[in-house]
């Protein structure tokens, strides 16, 4: 190639010029530095232009194929290069596509066993490639369905514990007059409501919205209307709910006369003003809204203690609302922040709330947060798992169609030696070089778009099988908008045309090579097959059967190493139920509720002990700040810590099995009107009080320095959070002295939890009849959930693992049968001259046992690669190293052995007679 | 070969005789001035256009110029019409034109053979 002093080569160039490889070898040779200096002419315009550069790929990419793929098929006829013939293009007009079309057609349906097998693989792979994109677009591109989103952001209080809580009232009212970057802004609310009708009553979620909610959502009525601003101001005709489309298909039976008509929430009767469009479930994913109500008609409910605008509190701080807000045109959403940020810092200071709260005490620190609607829609406060989540989802389901891909390209490597003698007959008959091109793409086509059709079939079901399926959020698949929709369509189509491409140009221009004659001749007449392409085909393909094989079993590993993780209290023998408190009583009622209901659980045949708290081990609990000592003391870094403090009653640490290792437990003389005490954990114990003991030892709440603790007992240390937990610290506080806000669980010790459970519900059921019980439950399933990333990862790994097994398979044992057909005769002679079975065999596998290796190869240095992404994704575990690769490498071997074996012997069954004899 | 034989000249490989009839000129200038001439109707990917000037190269309507008129541009390869090149423009021309004379004929009613 002649060397013109080229400067050195940019990434793409590079790339490019390793693409220049689809070209014949004699054209590269002769053009290739032409064709580099003009490709970086033309990046060169297209930047000037303005193109994106995806696109100038694409069009790069689309040129290089067509044309590559002439000047192959154009080499190997020996037929001149586009002069005088007509349709000098793969993309013919529409008249030649059908009748190509038409003869592929009856091409593959002459072969069906072969198309099937493609399409079915193909269809495999797109369908979960499908049903991987539609979960991502209903939960990260295009979660929210309201017009416009990316003009829509959500507010939050940056709080000790986490940047997304809710701010209050007062502030949104603030926000509402003085922030001049939004141009409308909302609040909500939202909580459960039973729905009362002559025979059911069951619960709902609702929300209560401000004026301007379905103006800044912009979502439309199915029927009737929507609530826009006149429906708050009027406190006399605010009696009024939207509806949302699938409350009013499951519960109303899409009762088209249902605007007007009156229903029953939290025994008050509203008028039913509209079904929100299909689709609209308010502002997150994982709480689908199942009604909107004017926010000034939720005291007129009978909720209990109403926390909102309205009541005597309303301007009080604790009434926390959620909100949202459009942008003006031109707002950036920094702007806003800044904006809202100043606003909110002003009013704090007036009402002298800052210091007490002592967040944003410096104007650098920000003490909202605003982001995109979009963002909030979804795991706001664990989105980092979320994303994890998906990206292995997106990169298991990528993996397995580069996968199918590449196994569909060795089936039709293979199949093109019987190819060959059709494509030869069809250039003596005047077929161009073109046409012959088109024909092997046209076919490739129509098995992807079968196989396309399929799997979106395949994806449709996938959804409905995981409907039940969560995602870190408390996402529920079953509740998201991904139905298959255009943008899904679009994408599956995009995909099938790729793979297409991916599995159709090679074997098109790999089976282009023989000039005519050589089509006619039989393949055996060449001395040494070419099975160069194939073998690193299937290196590659037994490589990735390696990386999703550790994958998997590192998962599996992590599991197990979960579930038998020694948890430090006993969740075998308990059993446990939720309630959500009502705040309608006093203190002392719900006390005397909860008393009640802990002596009746003692009372049942079998428990052992009952109890009630606000935790249970396993869930999440929310770290508060302690110091400690007195406040009076000057504080030092050493002494402040966070932690969580969980109210309990005092059975709760004989129910769990828990060990006081020193002090005391709870007991009666813990009251109201008594000193307030607390039980540590062991780790907090030597943290702050290392050397003495910590029993009659003083802490403080920082937040409030009347809060003070004197510690009677210290607790041997669980796993709280996770199975990983270690050196946590913690704290119990008596229930007695602590009232729980959220829900409040009972627990009972019994030998056979599992049946005790429809006993448990019905006395809680019994005793606090207003009451709803959630979650029934034995506490070792709550591992479950603590082990959800291990659990899906390796049932997710270990599906698509066995998938890769069963087509490295199919794929090593097709590659054996072809080299035993095609080496037939000389296998033959060898054994006639006297060659041992053993011998023949290893012949056989030679290749196969290269490509094996090789593929081990690649598959170590992919599976390196994926350990930091099972990194990110199970932090704080242990991966237990290399023993799920020596498992992996040993699986896989096995099945290539076992996968060649059938042909190998089949070989050694030759009979030389029959070959040798000339046919 | 009598420059008869090579026509008619396909649209692409006209273009690019087309615009070396106007001088020497490296790969990505054809591309670029074949399109500008045929106001943006005429695209011709970088592949079909070497696979083009590899024919006429065989052909021997185009040879390899050994000058270079820009001292930037010395490690492009650049491109001329050779006299046969420019004879199988010319009947190109004349061919066209009377194609071109004849549809006028037919449009304005009057049998092109006629004449």
């Amino acid at each position: 190639m002649p060397d013109y002093g080229m400067p050195p080569l940019s990434r793409a160039e590079k790339l490019y010029r390793a693409l220049l490889r689809l070209y014949p070898r004699k054209f590269r040779d002769e053009f290739g530095l032409d064709l580099i200096e003009t490709f970086r002419d033309e990046q060169k315009a297209a930047m000037q232009s303005g193109l994106h550069m995806s696109l100038f790929w694409l069009e790069t990419l689309r040129n290089l194929i067509t044309q590559a793929t002439i000047a192959r098929v154009s080499t190997a006829t020996g037929q001149a290069p586009a002069r005088n013939r007509p349709n000098e293009s793969l993309f013919p007009s529409v008249d030649n596509l059908l009748t190509e079309s038409r003869i592929a057609f009856r091409a593959l349906v002459r072969r069906p066993g072969f198309a099937l097998t493609i399409a079915a693989t193909l269809a495999l792979a797109i369908g979960v490639n499908t049903a991987a994109f539609s979960v991502v677009d209903a939960v990260v591109l295009h979660p929210l369905q309201i017009s416009e989103p990316e003009n829509v952001v959500a507010a939050f209080k940056v709080s000790r514990t986490s940047p997304f809580d809710q701010l209050s009232y007062p502030a949104f009212i603030e926000f509402q007059s003085k922030a001049r970057s939004l141009e409308k802004i909302a609040a909500f609310n939202s909580t459960t409501v039973p729905v009362t009708d002559a025979n059911t009553s069951a619960d709902y979620a609702a929300q209560f919205v401000t004026a301007e909610y379905f103006p800044i959502v912009g979502t439309r009525a199915a029927i009737g209307r929507v609530l826009n601003s006149g429906d708050n101001t009027d406190n006399e005709r605010n009696e009024m709910v939207v509806l949302s489309h699938s409350f009013w298909i499951n519960r109303f039976g899409g009762d088209s006369a249902i605007v007007g008509k009156h229903i029953s929430v939290a025994n008050k009767e509203l008028t039913v003003v509209g079904v929100a469009a299909r689709g609209f479930v308010g502002m997150n994913l994982a709480t689908p809204q199942d009604m909107w109500i004017p926010i000034s008609a939720r005291l007129k409910l009978e909720l209990g203690r109403s926390t909102l605008p309205g009541a005597n509190d309303a301007g009080s701080e604790s009434n926390m609302v959620s909100i949202i807000a459009r942008m003006r045109a031109g707002a950036t959403i920094e702007a806003v922040a800044a904006e809202m940020n100043a606003v909110e810092r002003l009013r704090r200071k007036t009402i002298e709330v800052a210091s007490a709260a002592g967040v944003g005490a410096s104007a650098a620190t920000p003490i909202v947060t605003v982001i995109p609607a979009n963002d909030a829609a979804a795991a706001v406060r664990d989105r980092s798992t979320l994303i994890a989540y998906l990206r292995l989802l997106c990169s298991v389901v990528g993996i397995t169609l580069l996968l199918a891909c590449l196994n569909v390209a060795n089936l039709m490597v293979v199949r093109s030696r019987e190819r060959a003698v059709e494509l030869g007959v069809r250039a003596a008959l005047g077929a161009t070089s073109t046409m012959l091109a088109r024909y092997l793409l046209i076919e490739a086509l129509m098995l992807a778009l079968a196989g396309g059709f399929a799997g979106l079939a395949i994806a449709a079901v996938m959804l409905k099988l995981f409907a039940s399926f969560a995602l870190p959020g408390g996402i529920v698949l079953g509740n998201l908008n991904s139905a298959l929709g255009p943008r899904v369509f679009l994408f599956t189509l995009g995909i099938t045309i790729v793979s297409a491409l991916a599995f159709g140009a090679y074997p098109a221009i790999a089976g282009a090579r023989r000039t005519v004659l050589e089509r006619f001749r039989s393949g055996e007449t060449s001395p040494r097959p070419r099975l160069f392409g194939r073998s690193a085909l299937l290196a590659v393909q037994i490589g990735i059967a390696l990386t999703l094989l550790t994958g998997a079993a590192t998962f599996v590993e992590t599991l197990r190493m979960g579930l038998a993780t020694n948890l430090g209290f006993d969740s075998e023998r308990v059993a446990a139920v939720s309630i959500k408190p009502f705040f309608d009583g006093s203190r002392e009622q719900r006390a005397e509720l909860y008393a009640n209901v802990t002596h009746r659980l003692e009372q049942m045949p079998g428990v052992e002990a009952a109890a009630a708290t606000s935790f249970v081990p396993l869930q999440g609990s929310r770290a508060l700040p302690f110091q400690r000592g007195a406040m009076q003391s000057a504080v030092i870094d050493a002494e402040v810590a966070q932690f969580p403090m969980v109210s309990v009653t005092p059975e709760y640490f004989r129910v769990l099995g828990m060990q006081i290792v020193s002090g005391r437990a709870f007991s009666s003389v813990d009251s109201d009107k008594s000193t307030r005490v607390a039980i540590i954990n062991e780790s907090t114990a030597r943290q702050w009080w290392p050397v003495e003991s910590a029993i009659g030892k003083i802490f403080t709440f920082t937040v409030d320095s009347d809060v003070r603790y004197t510690v009677v007992g210290v607790v041997r240390d669980t796993k709280y959070a996770t199975v990983q937990d270690s050196g946590v610290m913690f704290a119990y506080s008596p229930m007695s002295q602590e009232d729980p806000r959220a829900q409040v669980h009972f627990i009972a010790r019994t030998a056979n939890p599992r049946s005790l459970l429809p006993a448990l519900q019905n006395v809680v059921a019994d005793a606090a009849p207003q009451l709803t019980t959630i979650r029934p439950r034995v506490v070792r399933d709550q591992i479950n959930t603590v082990l959800l990333p291990q659990r899906f990862g390796a049932t997710l790994l270990s599906c698509f693992a066995l998938l890769a097994l069963v087509l490295s398979a199919v794929g090593i044992h097709g590659t054996v049968s072809y080299t035993v057909a095609r080496r037939r005769r000389e296998l033959g002679v060898r054994m006639a001259l006297g060659a041992s079975g053993t011998s023949v065999v290893v012949t056989v596998l030679r290749d196969v046992g290269v490509a094996t290796v090789c593929g081990i190869v690649i598959g170590s240095a992919l599976a390196a690669a994926t350990q930091q992404l099972l990194t990110h994704f199970l932090k704080n575990v242990s991966l237990p190293g290399y023993a799920p690769f020596v498992v992996a490498t040993l699986l896989l071997s096995a099945i290539a052995m076992l996968a060649s074996s059938l042909p190998a012997l089949r070989a050694t069954r030759i009979n030389p007679m029959n070959v040798i004899r000339p046919s | 070969m009598p420059p008869e034989d090579f026509l008619p000249l396909k649209p692409d490989t006209f273009h690019v005789l087309l615009v070396l009839l106007s001088g020497e000129r490296h790969g990505y200038a054809i591309m670029r001035e074949a399109s500008e001439l045929s106001d943006g109707r005429v695209q011709i990917p970088a592949g079909a256009l070497y696979r083009i000037l590899a024919r006429l190269l065989e052909d021997g309507l185009v040879v390899e110029s050994q000058r270079r008129p820009d001292a930037d541009d010395e490690r492009r390869r650049y491109y001329r019409i050779t006299p046969l090149g420019k004879r199988v423009m010319s009947s190109e021309a004349e061919r066209m034109a009377t194609l071109a004379e004849a549809a006028r004929l037919a449009l304005r009613g009057r049998s092109p053979l006629s004449n």
